[in-house]
């Protein structure tokens, strides 16, 4: 399997990633969506597989993987923890979507939490 | 005994809508709660204004009418406002409005000339003439005496005046007073027998004139009676240009102090946008750290679960590297044997080897080769990816962001709160500048406004000079006509002139007798107002030793220590209590009767005081409506202490910087 070049977020990833961004906290839409990336890998890493995972649409941001990953660091990491995937990239965009789901749940329910705490 | 009813207001000052106050018809107390700014100040005001068309802020000056709708109201394009004012007089029930609205064709009313004031004053029901509504309203609660029915706490210490001569102040009040008192019933008896008398006089002239006995007499007297015209009409003119000098001083103090007040909040307004611009600047930096921090936040994040599977890799790494190490050995350990087997010599030992043991390490090796064996194919290339995740994942270990963010949002929230804080108080600067109109033009004023005041204070001075020497050229001539007179009296023989001398003498004697009536009338009031008074205070006071108070001419009032001696500078809580005790007792004897509506009275008393106060309100005059901010006077207290005269209370529910509730209690 082929892996992506680009990273299409889903719509309300990107809203999601958008207003954490608007907080003036994160540098940009892919700053706040690795952050996404490690919040999901750290809190549903058991209960969520990204080989399965499908996103709902893609009618968010576009972002060449260059730019997600310029140094390959995150496709290495990827395959470290999940060493039976070909796609890193596609398990990034997966991750990157679920993780911004959440922290947007999190939001809805109890308003922008400091980044502080999203880190624990 | 007027009584007010109901008080209507509509987009008026900080009275958002339409809200109205209901006054109860029995004797007693209301209290009106409210904190500072609520609107208390402007209630009073607004009650004022209702009476005698007219709003001043506490130097007296007048505010333009532009300044009074409601703020929130003029924002959504309402600058029209309204008071309705319901009373009963006796029997008679009366309704005054009091309307403001913009002309048409003005959008934006920018002076006083942009509004027409309607107002209307049903007498049970019918509406009044206009000459009518003005001589009612004359009549039931006279302009000149409104000090005493609608007084300012914060203004209380004007009343000290009357304890000095001559001074401006102290002799409006007298004068205001003496009006309250019914005292002009006399004093304009005394002025009309005193036109009587001149028309005598002049009679009297007549006559003396045609007599050549006394016709050189008479002329010199109609000199002189011409000359006190004109200096009698020279002293009022003075007189009234010294009024109109004084309003003037009072307006251009207005205005300057208005000066001050707007250098106050545009320094004010400087230093906050100095300061919030410091901390957003700091607010700037801060979130930049965060930024900085944000970037690699998710290695930080992720190290949980890297250090998770790390585990779990190393422990697989571990087996498969233990098991390819023991291979190792055993493999070296075979290779060794055979090379002993076939050079029947080891090396390990440097022995010779015999067949015979030859054969049993040719068995062994056979042994170990069939029970050990080296690692696959498949778990060499395991064995080979999990030393390359090993060395990624231990390479991606980052520690946590969660504390320096912590940090630095804690930070950032203090800066934002403060940012926060200061930019509201931002808004309520401007916007209260905004009140004041255009700023820079005020500020361009104030150099003008103290010159003029130089000029008007010159003035001042030049029409006192000048009232005094007029009045030194009137004494003058009284003299002269009262020679005269005599002379007149001495020489004349003529019936007719002895007869129109008679009708002088007799309307001289009147005129004496009225104005011995109005000093003993004034003497009397004194006396009944010292007494009244007195016992007030004795109520009022703390303090044991001060067993009365004194009046003096101007009505002003000194404390009596049991000694005897006058308390010669009493405190400001003291003047406080003198004033109040003063306008009870004129209250108790004055002809006109009405409510008293004071505003924050109790600002400079203590506890003991403002109970005592407090418990003396109800004998001050049948109704009463205090204006008073929470915790100026106990509530609970109050209400124990004015028991069953408590007859309502309401409280000034803020909205918003510019919208209060009058809410029923």
């Amino acid at each position: 399997m082929t892996d992506i070049v680009n990273i299409r977020l889903s719509k309300d990833a990107n809203d999601i990633a958008e207003r954490l961004v608007s907080t003036g906290k994160f540098e940009n839409v892919v700053t706040a969506a690795k952050f996404a990336l490690s919040y999901a890998l750290k809190n549903h890493f058991a209960d969520f597989d990204p080989a399965t995972y499908s996103v709902p649409d893609s009618a968010g941001s576009n972002y060449n993987v260059g730019s997600v990953d310029n140094d390959g660091k995150l496709a290495a990491l990827l395959r470290a923890i999940y060493p039976e995937t070909e796609t890193p990239y596609i398990y990034a965009r997966a991750l990157m979507v679920f993780g911004l789901m959440k922290i947007g749940e999190r939001i809805a329910l109890e308003g922008m939490p400091p980044v502080s705490m999203l880190c624990e | 005994m007027l009584r007010f009813t109901s008080l209507t207001v509509e987009n008026f000052g900080p009275f958002k809508g339409t809200q109205t106050i209901d006054f109860t018809n029995e004797n007693g107390v209301t209290i009106i709660w409210g904190n500072n700014g609520r609107g208390k100040t402007t209630l009073l005001n607004i009650f004022r204004y209702a009476l005698f068309g007219r709003y001043k802020n506490r130097r007296g000056t007048e505010v333009d009418l532009t300044t009074l709708p409601n703020i929130e109201g003029r924002t959504e394009g309402n600058y029209n406002f309204k008071v309705v004012l319901k009373m009963i007089n006796d029997t008679t029930r009366y309704e005054l409005t009091r309307q403001c609205k913009v002309r048409q064709g003005i959008a934006v009313p920018k002076n006083n000339d942009d509004y027409e004031t309607l107002v209307f004053l049903k007498e049970n029901g019918s509406v009044l003439a206009p000459d009518a509504r003005a001589h009612v309203l004359k009549v039931i609660m006279p302009d000149e005496v409104s000090r005493f029915f609608l007084f300012d706490g914060e203004l209380l210490q004007e009343y000290e005046e009357l304890l000095l001569e001559g001074t401006e102040v102290g002799s409006k009040i007298k004068d205001s007073i003496e009006k309250i008192l019914g005292v002009p019933v006399l004093t304009n008896s005394a002025i009309d027998s005193q036109a009587v008398l001149e028309e005598y006089r002049k009679e009297k002239n007549k006559i003396a004139q045609s007599n050549a006995q006394t016709q050189k007499i008479a002329t010199q007297m109609e000199g002189l009676e011409a000359e006190k015209r004109e200096q009698n009409a020279e002293l009022e003119r003075l007189q009234g240009d010294l009024a109109g000098q004084y309003e003037e001083r009072s307006r251009l103090e207005g205005d300057l102090q208005q000066s001050d007040h707007v250098r106050t909040l545009l320094d004010r307004m400087d230093s906050l946008e100095a300061d919030i611009a410091t901390k957003k600047g700091n607010k700037a930096d801060i979130l930049a750290q965060i930024v900085a921090q944000t970037k690699d936040a998710w290695r930080g994040l992720v190290s949980y679960r890297v250090d998770s599977i790390l585990q779990t890799v190393a422990a697989e790494l571990t087996e498969l590297e233990n098991r390819e190490a023991t291979h190792a050995i055993e493999k070296r350990l075979v290779d060794d044997m055979k090379q002993a087997a076939h050079a029947h010599h080891c090396q390990l030992c440097d022995q010779d080897v015999d067949e015979h043991h030859v054969q049993a390490l040719l068995d062994r090796i056979g042994a170990y080769t069939r029970g050990v064996s080296g690692l696959n194919g498949e778990e060499q290339a395991a064995l080979q990816s999990l030393r390359v995740r090993k060395a990624t994942l231990e390479s991606m270990r980052a520690s946590s962001k969660a504390e320096i963010l912590s940090l630095l949002e804690t930070q950032l929230d203090k800066l934002e709160v403060e940012i926060d804080d200061s930019e509201r108080q931002l808004k309520a600067v401007r916007e209260e500048l905004e009140r004041h109109g255009d700023v820079e033009e005020l500020a361009n004023s104030t150099k003008a406004a103290v010159s003029a005041l130089a000029q008007c204070l010159k003035k001042i001075e030049n029409l006192k000079e000048g009232i005094q020497l007029t009045k030194n050229k009137l004494k003058e001539i009284e003299n002269a006509l009262s020679t005269l007179e005599a002379k007149l009296n001495r020489v004349s023989t003529d019936v007719d002139l002895l007869r129109a001398g008679k009708k002088v003498s007799v309307c001289e004697q009147i005129h004496d007798i009225f104005e011995k009536g109005i000093a003993a009338y004034r003497d009397k009031l004194k006396t009944d107002v010292e007494r009244d008074a007195t016992e007030l205070f004795v109520g009022i006071s703390n303090d044991p030793d001060y067993v009365r108070l004194k009046i003096n001419d101007n009505y002003g009032l000194s404390m009596v220590h049991v000694s005897g001696e006058l308390v010669p500078l009493r405190s400001a809580g003291f003047e406080h209590v003198v004033a109040l005790s003063l306008i009870g007792a004129l209250h108790k004897n004055a002809p006109l009767r009405g409510p008293i509506i004071m505003d924050s009275p109790f600002g400079r008393l203590d506890p003991d005081h403002k109970r005592n106060i407090t418990k003396s309100l109800p004998n001050m005059s049948e109704q009463i409506v205090l204006l008073a901010y929470t915790h100026e006077v106990d509530e609970q207290q109050a209400r124990e202490m004015l028991a069953d005269t408590l007859r309502k209370e309401y409280r000034l529910i803020r909205y918003s910087s510019f919208h209060t509730e009058i809410e029923a209690q």
